[in-house]
């Protein structure tokens, strides 16, 4: 076994489980991250020469474990610490499948109503799949120094107020669940935008959902709209990139490619969601991408149902996500002027540092005949664009 | 660990404090009073007499100033505090919940965990 293919695959599939493992013991987050991240540390150096451990993720967690013990001692200023925490970690040695999966638990702790709502979801894809600050703030359209700041802020109050790692109990699920799927949501639409040929992080966030989904005792109409959204973005990812690697647009997707059993399960999906009677946000997201998935097929794009249901997507959330692509979807009906009124609408401040708002507007310039304009809103994209291919496709627009 | 429940009234509130119609106001602290003590997790507390009878005092310029009523003029003033000793924010939750000035619904309740000098 390569050390370095092991632990990036651990790192990959198994982080935010071992952190969930950590939290729990310890009630302190930024703790149980520093003490994993040393834990790798010393596997870098340690297996090499020494060898991958029979359980790479058991002998991660028991060194984190013992980091912890270490840091707590040396804070603690020779206090006794609790018997409990001493002990040796139970799991030691052993496979990763008798370590509890917890991360839905941690998830939601998150999503815990004494943090700030803005914070939740950043601080999920933080603490469960380890994505950095950095990338988080270009999603989230923040400072980087600014999402930095409200990260330690909200893992200070976890462990300062020592928030409980939750039981899964009804009413808990039932407070945080919309929390979660927000989270879910963004992390999915985060996994597209990294360049990666493997999408481990994106079948990872659908068989969390998938779980979310059997944990909640009625069926859900929007973790069923969420799942049929996810099922119709997967189905088309062989078919968004070129051997090269840069983006192929949707219109030009090769449909031969695409998953339909994929396609035909996220339909199935949407169907029970509608037949709840609960309209929502991901129910409409999911309606949309059938629409253009069928207009493909019958080779028009029904654009007037495919703007109706962005209308009425519109009324379900404020962020600004929907309202950019609603924008993009009006200049590809050749709606231009309801096109420039969208993006008008939208508060400078909070489009300044999101990406898919300067690229959408240097389309829609360049459709109008703006070149200059649409150069320079083309350059903005670029630099907020942090994949390759994502570059190399607005390369394309200019 | 301890925490301070710091208790927020609104005027209507505070109102109720000595209006010879309300029969529920003082009651219903007696009994979260009482709740807290049998829960064996109070540690303290008082309620404060009503904001119109507050002085502020501060340094501006090297001298003291004096000045009528509370310092910052809120919808919602303090009315007073519980100190309680419980395990988690998420318990400290439970029973700010509980309190009157929340299940009443005329004010809130802003929980603040207490600063240990001995280190948390």
């Amino acid at each position: 076994m390569d050390p370095d293919l092991v632990l990036a695959r651990v790192a990959r599939d198994s982080y935010g489980r071992l952190i969930a493992q950590l939290v729990k013991r310890w009630g302190d987050l930024g703790l149980a991250e520093d003490a994993l991240s040393e834990a790798m540390t010393l596997a870098v150096s340690r297996w090499p020469s020494g060898g991958v451990p029979n359980s790479p993720e058991g002998w991660l967690l028991a060194v984190a474990h013992r980091r912890c013990i270490d840091q707590v001692r040396r804070k603690s200023r020779g206090r006794e610490l609790e018997r409990e925490a001493l002990q040796p970690w139970a799991q030691e040695g052993e496979e990763l499948s008798s370590i509890p999966d917890e991360r839905l638990e941690l998830m939601m702790l998150c999503c815990h109503p004494a943090l700030t709502q803005e914070i939740r979801v950043p601080l999920m894809l933080n603490a469960v799949w380890g994505i950095s600050a950095r990338r988080l703030a270009n999603g989230f359209a923040l400072k980087p120094s600014a999402m930095s700041a409200r990260l330690l802020r909200a893992k200070q109050k976890i462990k300062e107020t020592r928030l409980r790692f939750p039981k899964p109990s009804p009413d808990e699920f039932e407070e945080r669940i919309g929390s979660l799927r927000q989270a879910f949501y963004l992390a999915f639409n985060i996994a597209a935008e990294t360049d990666q040929p493997e999408f481990s992080l994106r079948t990872e966030i659908s068989s969390l959902v998938e779980l979310l989904r059997k944990l909640q005792p009625a069926p859900d109409p929007e973790t069923l709209g969420l799942l049929a959204l996810f099922k119709f973005q997967s189905a088309r990812d062989s078919s968004r990139h070129r051997s090269d690697g840069t983006m192929i647009s949707f219109l030009e997707q090769d449909m031969e490619l695409w998953d339909l059993s994929l396609i035909r399960q996220a339909e199935r999906l949407l169907t029970q969601a509608h037949g709840c009677r609960i309209l929502g946000r991901f129910q409409l997201e999911a309606a949309i991408e059938s629409a253009h998935i069928k207009g493909r097929y019958r080779g028009q794009p029904d654009w007037p149902a495919i703007l109706t249901l962005y209308q009425g997507l519109l009324t379900t959330t404020s962020n600004l996500g929907p309202r950019v692509a609603f924008a993009g979807a009006l200049l590809e009906a050749g709606e231009l002027l309801q096109a420039e009124e969208v993006l008008q609408s939208l508060q400078p401040e909070s489009v300044a540092h999101y990406q898919p708002y300067w690229a959408t507007r240097a389309a829609l310039l360049k459709t109008l005949g703006h070149h200059q304009e649409s150069q320079e809103a083309l350059a903005r994209a670029k630099a907020l664009s942090q994949s390759p291919a994502q570059k190399a496709f607005l390369e394309e627009l200019s | 660990m301890k925490f301070a429940l710091l208790v927020y009234e609104n005027d209507e509130e505070l109102d109720c404090r000595t209006d010879p119609q309300d029969k529920d106001y003082w009651p219903s602290y007696g009994l979260y009073s009482q709740s807290l003590t049998e829960a064996g997790i109070m540690v303290g507390g008082n309620a404060l007499r009503e904001p119109g009878l507050a002085t502020t005092v501060r340094r501006v310029d090297q001298n003291d100033v004096v000045a009528d009523g509370p310092f910052i003029d809120t919808k919602e003033k303090l009315g007073g505090l519980f100190v309680i000793e419980v395990d988690s924010l998420d318990d400290a939750l439970v029973w700010a919940k509980k309190c009157p000035s929340v299940t009443r619904g005329r004010g809130s309740v802003e929980i603040r965990p207490i600063l240990e000098m001995n280190g948390p």
